[in-house]
Parts: structure tokens; sequence; C-alpha cells
């Protein structure tokens, strides 16, 4: 299983084309997500199946967090799919376009089914629902809490504005409050947050400016749509050594203000208040997770 | 996840007149002359949907290939010849082939195609390896070893009273006869028509054995010519490579040593297909025998005077001099009738 | 089983591998092999592929392998996938349990 637990970066790679699953593994993202769904032609399904199966459960890439997304619940691919996908063993299984609580709790019991099945620990394979709809944005909180296997939820924006009836822009004013609703519904579900991708992949610095708002909203990573995107996804969901630094430094006073039963802390002449000290945590388990050398000792 | 090349498929829909302009001006810079029987069309388009290469079929063979310089070595020919196959295979036709200048034959065969034969100039590939060996050797009966074995190909456009001397005179000559029909349907008489008049025709000789060519006679309607030059001989390259298929890849699978053909004085194309026999078939060890043609009237009985004479009025009564009573029966047929009409509309 | 239909599966890109599976009713396995590295991995190849046929029960065929250079496990999954169209079933998941 993965040695990993960041999601900073998700890359897709279809089930179509054996290079470009080959391919896949030897960039830096965090979790590489095997397609059946939209990046195979509809003659290519059982093909792409048996590849995704052969790959994940004989081959997988080491030191990856692996995923299959499957075809459509209401797809005539699903139940074949959910069978080939389980019995290869990946850390999680991408439901696309999930809209309700009961959909994910329909795909979850199946899952567990089939695991009783093949003989695999119950519970073990993580899920991931993609929103893609108004409809499932609204129901983000409840799909979040369906089942304790689902791990994630990723906004697909594409899909979203289309429901919405409005223009993709790469500002991205129009997914605004889509990803502060997914963004919620995860935190009080204690799950991830997986931010949309940024299409154009031709253009570095509208990824920046994009990525900037993906991390500065509170997305723990964001699936990227080219290899070229991943590190600069990374670099951003992995903190810098000044940010570190001023972690450790704030997290220290905290605790010499404990040690010294101090009702208020402060350093560098301000107040550091409970949110501060929140972030800090957030900043050095990410390094952790990263593999940034962090030369402290805090939990 | 290709970083540098990305092409993306797209069909041309051949029944839009601006996308298959686009087609034709693209195979026109490749010197290509496409024929009108393509059914299906694909090409790879650059970022700005340009054609780069591209591939179309009829559904049995594909064909008007063009690749630009640039994309040598990028796979483009696989992409073109995966999605071709696949359209055939849709269409019902498992085997479809290639014909194509010999120097190309390897760029095919490493896209999954065998070679059946090539000569100087031009090959046959298949998809099916060995296909035209099994197609043959179906026709192959278990007493068949230690005997004299001949074949005819004919057209019987339709079957007349020189085809059936023609089967008469080989079968005297051999043990086991095999009469091959040309199998394509642009002939006025439908395939089915014309099999069924030579085997009803020579049910009485026993040693005569009537089967479907299959696709393994390359006739002038098959030949594909978008990639020939001006200073190429159609008619020898077509012909010499019938001969070839004929000799590599059907011959043997039946132990066939005799080949027969009528003489055919009037007409240059059939004398350059005997002469591209004689050339090819005795270096396999094949004999070709020329059998004269019968006259009526001072004239050699041929399917063409035949359709001619239907054309400008005779009926099949008339026609009883030409025509064995197989033939003269079908022509009374309600189907019968309907081709002769036909055959005096586009008079 | 028994191949009904011509099939096919995979393509002629890179790291893949084309097989195309074709009835040849009594007259056993024909097994065709082109590869860029034939005479390094033909052996293994052909080794591979006459595994998952006999998994298939598939005696009676003619077989054609394009290779690109494919890994063993893409060559499977093609030959699984070829064989599956080809004897019109489904794979049986639960068969590696």
């Amino acid at each position: 299983m993965a040695t990993t637990k960041l999601k900073r970066t998700s890359l897709y790679a279809s089930g179509a084309t054996p290079i470009n699953m080959i391919q896949a593994a030897f960039y830096n993202e965090d979790c590489i997500v095997y397609d059946m769904e939209d990046s195979v032609p509809l003659a290519e399904k059982d093909s792409a199946r048996l590849l995704i199966y052969n790959t994940v459960r004989y081959h997988r890439p080491a030191n990856k967090y692996v995923m299959i997304r499957v075809n459509g619940l209401y797809s005539e691919f699903i139940e074949e799919d959910l069978e080939a996908a389980v019995r290869a063993r990946p850390d999680a299984i991408r439901i696309p376009k999930v809209e309700y609580k009961e959909e994910a709790v329909r795909i979850c019991q199946r899952i567990t089914e089939i695991e009783k099945e093949a003989g695999l620990e119950p519970g073990k394979i993580e899920v991931w629902c993609n929103i893609e709809s108004y409809l499932g944005m609204i129901n983000a909180y409840e799909i979040a809490t369906a089942d304790p296997r689902i791990e994630a939820l990723a906004l697909g924006a594409e899909d979203f504005t289309a429901s919405m009836k409005s223009t993709r822009t790469k500002a991205g004013l129009e997914i605004f409050y889509a990803r502060n609703a997914i963004l919620t519904a995860c935190r009080q579900a204690g799950i991830e947050a997986i931010d949309a991708v940024f299409s154009d992949i031709n253009d570095p610095e509208g990824l920046k400016e994009d990525t900037t708002l993906t991390r500065n909203l509170g997305f723990d990573g964001k699936t990227c749509v080219h290899p070229r995107q991943i590190d600069i996804v990374n670099s951003f969901f992995t903190p810098s050594a000044k940010e570190i630094k001023y972690a450790l430094r704030v997290l220290e006073a905290v605790e010499e203000g404990k040690r010294l039963k101090k009702g208020a802390v402060t350093l560098d002449g301000s107040m550091i208040d409970k949110p501060m000290e929140l972030r800090a945590r957030t900043t050095l388990a990410q390094a952790e997770a990263a593999g940034v050398a962090i030369g402290g000792n805090l939990k | 996840m290709d970083m540098e090349t990305n092409l993306q498929r797209r069909d041309i829909l051949l029944t839009i007149p601006r996308e298959k302009a686009e087609l034709l001006a693209f195979l026109e810079r490749h010197h290509l002359h496409p024929e009108d029987d393509l059914t299906y069309a694909t090409a790879l388009v650059n970022d700005e949907d340009e054609i780069v290469a591209c591939g179309a079929s009829n559904g049995r063979l594909l064909k008007c290939f063009a690749v630009n310089e640039d994309l040598r070595g990028c796979n483009a020919l696989g992409r073109l010849v995966n999605d071709l196959t696949t359209y055939c295979m849709q269409q019902g036709c498992f085997n479809p082939m290639v014909v194509t200048r010999t120097h190309n034959v390897p760029l095919f065969e490493n896209c999954g195609f065998s070679c059946v034969a090539q000569t100087e100039q031009v090959g046959l590939l298949e998809r099916i390896p060995g296909g035209a060996a099994r197609f043959a050797a179906a026709f192959r009966q278990s007493d068949d070893a230690g005997k004299i074995i001949g074949a005819i190909v004919m057209n019987a456009n339709p079957f007349t009273k020189g085809h059936r001397y023609l089967v008469e005179q080989a079968a005297a000559q051999c043990d086991v006869l095999h009469v091959f029909v040309v199998e394509e349907d642009r002939s006025v008489f439908p395939f089915a028509h014309r099999l069924a008049l030579v085997e009803q025709g020579t049910s009485d000789l026993a040693n005569v054995r009537v089967h479907p060519g299959g696709p393994y006679i390359i006739s002038q309607a098959t030949f594909p010519r978008y990639f020939l030059k001006e200073t190429d001989d159609a008619a020898v390259m077509q012909t010499e490579l019938d001969a070839q298929v004929f000799a590599r890849a059907i011959a043997p699978a039946l132990n066939i040593t005799l080949r027969f053909v009528g003489t055919e004085p009037n007409c240059g194309l059939t004398d350059q297909y005997n002469r591209s026999m004689q050339t090819v078939l005795p270096q396999y060890g094949i004999r070709l025998v020329e059998i004269p043609r019968i006259e009526s009237g001072e004239q050699a009985i041929s399917a063409s005077r035949v359709r001619a004479l239907l054309s400008q009025g005779s009926s099949p009564e008339e026609l009883g001099e030409l025509l064995p009573p197989v033939t003269t029966e079908f022509l009374r047929s309600e189907e019968g009738r309907e081709i002769i009409h036909s055959l005096r509309q586009t008079k | 089983m028994i191949v009904k239909q011509p099939a096919v599966a995979g393509t002629l890109e890179s790291s893949d591998i084309q097989v195309s599976i074709f009835p040849n009713p009594g007259n056993g396995l024909d097994i065709q092999l082109q590869s860029i590295a034939k005479a390094q991995f033909g052996d293994s190849i052909l080794e591979t592929t006459r595994a998952v046929l006999a998994e298939f029960e598939i005696t009676d065929a003619v077989v054609s392998l394009v290779d690109k250079g494919a890994f063993d496990w893409v060559i499977r999954s093609r030959l699984q996938a070829a064989c599956c169209r080809a004897t019109e079933s489904k794979f049986n998941w639960k068969g590696e349990d």
C-alpha cells in the first residue's frame, strides 16, 4: 500500500494506453489515478479494465497512492469495473459524478461485498468521490459522511460549470462558491478536499496563480491534467524553509507559554491565537508528509 | 502523455464537402489521387487542426495513406492502420488488405500485416497471417495427393459457351480442376448469380470444383490506383501481382501445377494478363496452358460480346449460339430480365 | 472455449502489443509473432501467449501478435481482452482470488 499520506497532486493515466500508464509512474505526483472512465473509448472499456487490473494488482508503482477511477454509477460498466478495481487492491477507488449520499453508500456497500468475496480485509480500500455538479455540491457534506471509507471529495470543474450553465474561466470566479462549499463539507467531515484542475497545460503562470488560490482556500491537493503541472503544484503544498521555521517558532512559543502557565502568548511582539497555532501545525504536518526535514522535535 | 507530438485523431466525414476537399487537398500535396470508392477516412491533426497524416478505406482495402515528412518515426502510420483496421472489422471484413509499393511493405508489416506476395513494384498484405493459404486449403480434399491439379480463374459475366469450353478442355487435362469465380460486385451480373451459373453449367463434370475467388484475385476493380504515377503501367502491376498471389499463396496450398487461360487476341488487358502469368508462374513450377477460344460466326465467344448483344436488344433465345442452357434460362427469369433491362439502360 | 469470432485487442503504439485472434476450427494453434525485440523476448512472449490461451482453454486459433515493446503484464492484459472478445465471454474476476 501507499508509503506516503500526501495527496498534493493527482495525475490521471488513461487505461486505454499502456505507455501513458507506464510513464505516469515516473513523475512526482503523490497520487496516480488509473482511469477507466472519460479517457477510455466505449469500445475499449473491457481492455482498459484488464490493463488496469493487471497493472495495479501485480505491478503497482511504489511510493504512490494508487487510485482507480471507475465508470459512472449508472453506466453499464460500473459493476464489472468494481469487480476488477476492488480485486486490483488499490489505495482508493475514485467515483465520478457523485450527487447523492445514497449513491456513495451503495458503492461502498458493493465494495465491501466484493472485498469479502475476494477474501480481502474489509474497509481497507478508500473511496474518493468526484463532485461534478451543483447537486453534488449541495449534498457534499452528506456524501462526505456517507461511509467511513470516504477519504476525499474532489471538485470536477468542467462538468460542474456545465451543470451550472457557467463559463469556465482561468480566474475561476464561477467555481469559487463550489470550492468553498466542498471545502467546508470536507473540513466538517474531517476528510481531504481536492481542488479542480487548471486546464491550460501551456500556462505555468496561470497555474501558479490558480494553485495559490487552491492553497490559500485550504485545499489539501489538486488534480493535474499534465505531468508538467506536477512539480509546480507540489511546490505550493510543500512549506518553504521560512514557513517551517516560523511554524516551529510559533509552536515553541506556545509550549513555552504552557510551561510558564501564561494566559496569552506573544511572539515577535504579536499575540499568538488559536488559529495561528492550528496553521503552524498544518504547515509542519505538510512538511513532514512531503519529507522535508523539519529540524524540530514537535508533534 | 506524449509531450512533443500532440496529434489528435480526427475522422474525415466524407459526406461533408468541406472535409472531403480538405482530405483531397492533403492527398494532392502528397501526389496521391484517391479512387471514388472510399467509405471511411481518418486523419491525425496538429494543434491547429491541420491534417498531418491520413488514411482511408473502402471497407476491405486500407488505402490513401499519406504522412507528412516531419512525422516519420512517430508511428503515425500505426495509429491510422489501427483505426482503419477497426473500421473494416466493424464493417464485417476481418481480413482487410493493403496494396502498396514494394518498398513500403515493411512499414505495413510493422503494423501487423503479413505480406501475401509482392512483385518488384507492388505488394499485397493481409491482416490474418497465412490467410491466403488457409483460404485455399479449405478446398483441399483428403484424396488429392498425387493427382494432377489445375486451376482456372474466371469472371463469368455471364457464363458463356466459351467458358464452358475452356473448363471442358482444362478438365480433360487434369485429375482435379479448381474453378475460381471472381468475387466482386462490380460486374453487371452479381457474384452470387455468376457463381451459381458456373456451378450449374459445369455440374456434369465430376472433377471440377467451383469456388468463390475470395479476396485473393487482384482484379482491375480491386487494384488500387491512388499511388500510381503517370509513368506506371497499372495493367502490368495489377496482373503481375495477381499472378504472384496465385503462385505464392493459392497454388501451393492446393498443389496446383497447371493454370489454364483462354486466348484473347482482341482484348489488350486479357493479353497482358496472360503475359504476366507466363512470366511469373513458371518460376514457381506452374505451367500456363493457353486454350484457344471457340468461335461463333468467326468471332470468339466472350462475355463482353454477350453483354454487348444483350444491350443492343438481342433476346436470350437469339444468343443460343453463345450461351449454355443454364445462362439462357437465367436470363429468362425475372432477375435475368432485370439485368438485361439495366444493361440496356446504361448503354 | 471456442473462438466464435475474430477479435483484436491492443494498439500499435509504443509499449503496447496488438493481439488478433481468428477462428481456426480443427487446426490447432497457429501463433505468429512479430516483435521489435523478438530475439530477446520472443520466447517469453510466446510463453505468456500459450499460458493465457490455456487459461481460456482455447485450442484452435490463429493468433497474430505485433509487439511494440510491451511489458509482460501488458501482453497478458491484451491477450485476456482478445480472448474474452473472441470467445464472447466475460473475464472471470474471481479466478485469481
